[in-house]
């Protein structure tokens, strides 16, 4: 089962239920009959597969459980939350009762054991849904270990924090197959990066969030990582470094394409706005091109999702007011025909989007 | 498996370590003698922090109050920092100004800067002798004319204010901006007076009407009606919050509090206190000591009638 994850397991096995049901069709209409020692050696496979995968990855075995399973994800992550913020308020509650070496010493306790903790559930627990939320409490612990050491010591705030918290979400993510911590690792790297990059030359760290542009690099490079670095174990985690990515470029393209003073560029406004929306429907398009290509289809609705934002966006600038609303309404209508007609054609062409190969 | 998770145990175990020994690496370091600056504050200096969760935060924090000097002529809108010291401070400053020049001024983001804060020296002194004096002018003129009731108003205000300068008001002004703390420092060389702490600066720009001194009807074009001023101002989010050890929470709880028959609404119920600050070698300031003090019975400067 080596480089196979929760979903390629999931898979496999909902194929074995319809070809199982395609196999009890085609017998019934006399289109295809098996030996009593085939079907013997067909359902021992299987049952052998099932279980292999049932103990590896506590896989959902019929409809009902994907069901449950769905809605234990619901629990576990809303009860991340709510583990996380509790710990955060435990810890304002009392911190000022004790003494500053005995707070120091809580912050470092509560961070190691919270960590060994996540990792002893995590050997128990093959679902991963206890695992996962040990795990957010874990990084709660870590962010604040860190935040109170700064309050305690009156330490000048500073954009070095990111980088810890982006590597021990991101260890955490890993061990635990915790897409959420993946998610916010990712956030810190963005943040830090583009910290890092808008911080040059003694201009001060949070300055970054004034120029949108010091996202798109890192945000590129996130989105390149998957393709470096293969993720096929990790459940889901290649997507969201994708859609990550993707959106660490599209949003400071769509908030530039609305805000040319925020650019680097020293232009007139209007100039960077235009051409940033003109960018944006660019790489729009890019993104659905290569999202087929790639049969990616996080991507391909990504680039699509944009492209019709970009699209809205501009129409609203163009007709809002000098248009009557029911006409402007319309043109959004036959907008959306327009696009629908085009992605039927794209789903002819391509097997992706779910036409035919 | 077993290994690989032997192996995610040491790097959690060795990150958290290795982050925290940093941070308290960093502190020590900071808290190593000599120190940069101490200075010797009161209530007046350091506020107690608005804790709108405080039921859900039994810290305390003080606040490191200072302000800027004030301008004698406040005609202007008026910008902490001249548009020579943001020159100096590494901003692109306009020789020429119009609306494209000032746009670009305006554009360039917040930089890192170290401001020299003076504890009771000229400055301050500086600021009561301005309230003193507006106070001998608002009496001359109440006196010139008695039965007006808005100077007199006007008199009685002026005393408040100086009042206010000489018992409440912080003695903590900025009175230097620079990018090198050495440069500042030997500037400034009184550790025990002027302290040097973190700061940013941004850029501010404000027109004002200039006026038309022709006859008839103004025919300067719209652009040139206006006079630019351009400059900058500075914050330092860096010693907003003071954390106050646990070991002086209950000194904080039990510090006299000013008798209300001595002052004016803005001294009732203030905790009088004195409290040494320390600023370090990173330029990370902590409390060093608390203790309280007794309430000064001084009474305002001039009388009026």
């Amino acid at each position: 089962m080596l480089n196979l994850n929760r979903s390629d397991a999931q898979q496999r096995a909902d194929d074995i239920g319809v070809f199982n049901r395609e196999l009890s069709r085609l017998e019934a209409e006399q289109v295809l009959t098996l030996s009593d020692s085939q079907r013997a050696n067909l359902h021992g496979y299987q049952q052998q597969l099932l279980n292999g995968y049932l103990a590896a990855f506590d896989i959902d075995h019929d409809i009902q459980a994907q069901q449950l399973s769905l809605g234990m994800r619901i629990a576990s992550f809303l009860g991340a939350l709510a583990l996380a913020a509790s710990v955060f308020f435990l810890f304002y509650q009392f911190w000022g009762l004790f003494g500053t070496q005995s707070q120091v010493a809580i912050l470092l306790t509560a961070s190691i054991a919270s960590f060994s903790l996540t990792l002893w559930v995590q050997r128990l627990d093959s679902s991963g849904y206890f695992s996962k939320l040990a795990a957010l409490v874990a990084f709660t612990c870590f962010v604040l270990n860190i935040v109170m050491l700064g309050q305690i010591f009156n330490i000048t705030p500073s954009n070095n924090a990111l980088l810890p918290w982006a590597l021990y979400a991101l260890l955490l993510a890993y061990a635990c197959g915790a897409r959420l911590l993946l998610a916010a690792g990712l956030a810190c790297v963005l943040a830090f990066v583009a910290a890092r990059i808008g911080s040059w030359d003694g201009i001060y760290w949070l300055g970054f969030v004034q120029r949108p542009e010091n996202f798109i690099l890192p945000a590129l490079l996130i989105f390149v990582l998957p393709l470096l670095i293969d993720q096929r174990r990790f459940d889901g985690f290649a997507v969201i470094y994708r859609v990550f990515g993707l959106m660490g470029v599209f949003l400071p393209v769509l908030v530039l394409a609305h805000w040319g003073a925020g650019s680097y560029f020293d232009y007139p406004s209007g100039y960077i706005e235009n051409a940033y929306h003109i960018g944006g429907f660019i790489l729009a398009a890019l993104m659905i091109w290569l999202g087929v290509r790639r049969e990616w289809a996080d991507v391909v609705n990504a680039g699509l999702s944009f492209f019709v934002i970009f699209l809205y966006t501009k129409l609203f600038d163009w007709w809002w007011e000098s248009m009557p609303k029911y006409l402007f309404f319309l043109m959004l209508g036959l907008s959306a025909v327009l696009i629908l007609l085009v992605l039927r054609r794209l789903r002819r062409r391509n097997g992706l989007l779910g036409g035919v190969q | 498996m077993k290994s690989l998770r032997a192996r995610y145990l040491i790097a959690g175990l060795v990150l958290i370590g290795v982050v925290n020994a940093i941070v308290l690496a960093g502190v020590a370091w900071n808290r190593q003698e000599p120190a940069e600056s101490r200075l010797q504050l009161s209530e007046r200096e350091l506020g107690n922090t608005y804790a709108y969760w405080r039921k859900d935060n039994s810290s305390l924090a003080l606040r490191l109050d200072y302000r800027w000097p004030s301008q004698v002529n406040d005609d202007h809108y008026y910008l902490s920092i001249s548009a020579e010291k943001m020159a100096e401070l590494g901003f692109d400053v306009p020789t020429e100004l119009n609306e494209q020049t000032v746009r670009r001024y305006r554009r360039q983001l917040d930089r890192d800067a170290l401001l020299v804060l003076e504890l009771n020296g000229p400055a301050y002194q500086r600021e009561v002798a301005l309230l003193v004096a507006a106070l001998g002018e608002a009496q001359r003129l109440q006196k010139s004319v008695p039965d007006s009731k808005e100077l007199r108003e006007a008199a009685v205000h002026a005393a408040n204010a100086l009042d206010y300068e000489q018992r409440r008001a912080s003695r903590l002004l900025v009175v230097d901006v620079g990018r090198d703390q050495q440069t500042l420092r030997a500037r400034y060389p009184d550790r025990q007076h002027y302290a040097i702490v973190r700061g940013i600066v941004e850029v501010q720009a404000s027109s004002v009407a200039s006026e038309w001194t022709g006859k008839g009807e103004d025919p300067r074009p719209q652009s040139q009606r206006w006079i630019w001023q351009l400059g900058g101002s500075a914050d330092t989010p860096g010693v907003q919050s003071l954390h106050l050890p646990q070991r002086w929470h209950a000194t904080f709880d039990g510090l006299p509090q000013q008798d209300e028959s001595l002052g004016g609404d803005y001294t009732n119920g203030q905790k009088l206190f004195a409290a040494e600050v320390t600023v370090g070698r990173r330029l990370e300031p902590w409390v060093v000591e608390l203790s309280g003090r007794q309430a000064s019975k001084s009474q305002p400067t001039t009388k009026v009638q």
